[in-house]
């Protein structure tokens, strides 16, 4: 059982890394208003 | 921090399944961590173009060194398109402003997203690799690119039909089903000076001359006491060990295992 939650964490670990790495989906918040999620310009 | 969330959820789904079930395990994954660092530096607004191109190739090396595994070409595959289309953005995920508007977002182009990666643009020539893909659920809408998708499938098919290596497996049949005889014979070898020295004089000179073993396969008593320049006097306990051996033995290659197993004391 101990050797099933060590494996566990690390895919947990493995997963969120190559989510952080690879992935790039854009997730706004609920709108409130129009000051919610503009920060910067270019 | 909706984006982290969403890694988060990524990460607990893959802990469930590695629950159930368990994967093969990458290698150098130090080179996922070098290729997510400046990602989520870039997520929590810390924006360095520089720092991409590290992404880019940790990853790239990542891949390289784990293709072999399933489900990672897949993921290779999602990442190559994201990174494309990020490349020619400077480092960021386009997203264009008439699909915000439809969710009810207005932006100007060139304005970065704060808790992604993503940049508003009016078009692209890659918009097809771009975050325009709309996912809602009860909680919350997510815009994925099709990169995305490809990366979780490829992640699912890892976590789901890739098969550990034999050292991995910790069935304890499987363990005891991966050791081969020869291996369980070496490990019953004594170490020290064979107690049959006329039969392991015989096996080095049938080691060094393909002929000669193929006599003794056949001839075993004959061709052990005909060999033209070494003499080797066998007594009766040796004799009666090759007729055992010479019986047994189909193959030239059997013949020599045995009277090796025989010279070892296994």
């Amino acid at each position: 059982m101990r050797s099933k939650i060590v494996r566990a964490l690390a895919a947990a670990l493995l997963v969120g890394t190559i989510a952080a790495a690879a992935m790039a989906p854009l997730a706004p918040p609920p709108i409130r208003g129009q000051s919610t999620i503009v920060t910067s310009g270019q | 921090m909706t984006l982290l969330a969403v890694y988060l959820v990524c990460a607990l789904v893959g802990a469930v399944i590695a629950l159930w079930r368990a994967p093969a395990w990458p290698r150098y994954n130090l080179l996922l961590a070098i290729a997510a660092a400046p990602q989520i530096a870039h997520v929590l607004g810390i924006h360095l173009s520089e720092m991409f191109i590290v992404s880019v190739v940790a990853m790239i090396l990542w891949c390289i060194c784990n293709y072999r595994i399933a489900g990672v070409p897949l993921v290779a595959g999602g990442a190559a398109l994201n990174m494309l289309a990020m490349a020619w953005h400077g480092g960021a995920m386009p997203v264009r402003a008439d699909i915000l508007a439809d969710l009810g977002y207005h932006f100007d182009a060139g304005v970065l997203l704060e808790g992604s990666k993503d940049i508003v643009v009016h078009g692209s020539p890659l918009w097809l690799l771009s975050d325009w893909l709309p996912v809602s659920t009860g909680f919350f809408t997510l815009i994925v690119s099709p990169g995305d998708l490809l990366i979780v499938g490829g992640v699912l098919a890892w976590l789901m039909f890739s098969h550990p290596s034999t050292s991995e497996r910790e069935h304890p049949m499987i363990a005891f089903h991966s050791s081969s005889p020869s291996l369980e014979k070496r490990a019953r070898l004594v170490p020290g000076r064979s107690a049959r020295p006329a039969l392991t004089r015989l096996a080095l000179l049938a080691a060094a001359d393909p002929a000669l073993a193929e006599q003794l396969l056949r001839d075993p008593l004959n061709a052990a006491d005909a060999h033209p320049h070494y003499r080797v006097t066998l007594d009766a306990h040796d004799r009666a060990t090759l007729a055992a051996i010479r019986a047994r033995a189909r193959t030239v290659g059997e013949f020599l295992g045995e009277l090796a197993a025989e010279v070892d004391g296994a």
